[in-house]
């Protein structure tokens, strides 16, 4: 069976429905971040002494990850608008970026367990923890679609992996928005 | 058995409120306490959930405008055709 409108627009929507899917998965990841966003603003607007996140965790590092998961959109970004093939690099280079991220997070992580640093420390470490962690899952799923997209880039044709790489390069915008709003309440505030 | 039954519900109501005072009182939204730190989260939580949840409602309502209004330009276009 094939699936319609996978490359071509529908008259209705106005996109095709691999964007219309993403947009629809996004609409759900939203839901699921704004849940954890708004337990985040009960525990801490309710606690009587909050902790700042400078106390426990590292600016520089959050800071510097920040960057690299910047480059990860800028990369898909810019892999929407190329050939497939020059796509296909674009993504390689996204993956190693995202894997670079994993790569800082775990040494964060590892920083702060060392550190005695758990989630059962704090109520603030313990939202840090879910956070961050739910939001990696979110970057290994990234990584993982870039490659499943780089491995079929020459099987599908040029305007299945368009489609496709427009739809990645959505997820990296969604999943880059995220860490700012983490960046900002966790490392910042 | 039903009087009985009633009887039994507040006795039991009773004992619990005496027992658990101090629990009862200590929960300001029940009670209405403005300043308590408590009050405060919770209307935090529910505002930050409410704009996501707004947020994500005026997406598909954008959404569904946006396909009337093609779905208009394309009948509009069908009946000039015809």
């Amino acid at each position: 069976m094939i699936i319609p409108y996978t490359t071509d627009r529908r008259a209705d929507t106005g996109v095709t429905n691999v964007t219309m899917g993403m947009w629809l998965f996004i609409a759900s990841e939203v839901m699921l971040f704004g849940a954890l966003f708004s337990a985040y603003a009960l525990l801490s607007v309710s606690a009587i002494d909050w902790p700042s996140g400078r106390q426990f965790l590292s600016l520089p590092l959050g800071t510097v990850n920040t960057i690299v998961l910047i480059q990860v959109t800028a990369v898909a970004w810019r892999a929407r608008q190329s050939s497939a093939i020059k796509a296909r690099v674009l993504l390689m280079i996204g993956s190693v970026f995202a894997l670079a991220f994993l790569g800082l997070k775990s040494l964060e992580y590892a920083h702060e367990f060392s550190a005695g640093l758990r989630p059962a420390t704090n109520t603030f470490l313990a939202m840090y923890f879910t956070l961050t962690g739910l939001h990696a899952l979110h970057v290994i799923a990234g990584i993982a679609a870039n490659v499943w997209a780089i491995a079929g880039a020459t099987r599908v044709g040029e305007a299945m992996m368009a489609g496709r790489t427009r739809a990645l390069a959505l997820y990296w915008v969604f999943v880059d928005i995220v860490w700012l709003i983490i960046f900002g309440l966790m490392y910042l505030l | 058995m039903t009087t009985y039954r009633a009887a039994v519900r507040i006795v039991l109501t009773g004992a619990l409120c005496l027992g658990t005072e101090a629990a009862i009182y200590a929960c300001p939204i029940c009670f209405q306490i403005e300043d308590a730190h408590a009050t405060s989260g919770i209307r935090a939580g529910v505002g930050v959930l409410m704009g996501v949840t707004g947020v994500v409602l005026v997406g598909f309502a954008r959404f569904a405008t946006r396909v009337a209004g093609r779905d208009a330009a394309a009948q509009s276009q069908l009946t000039r055709h015809q």
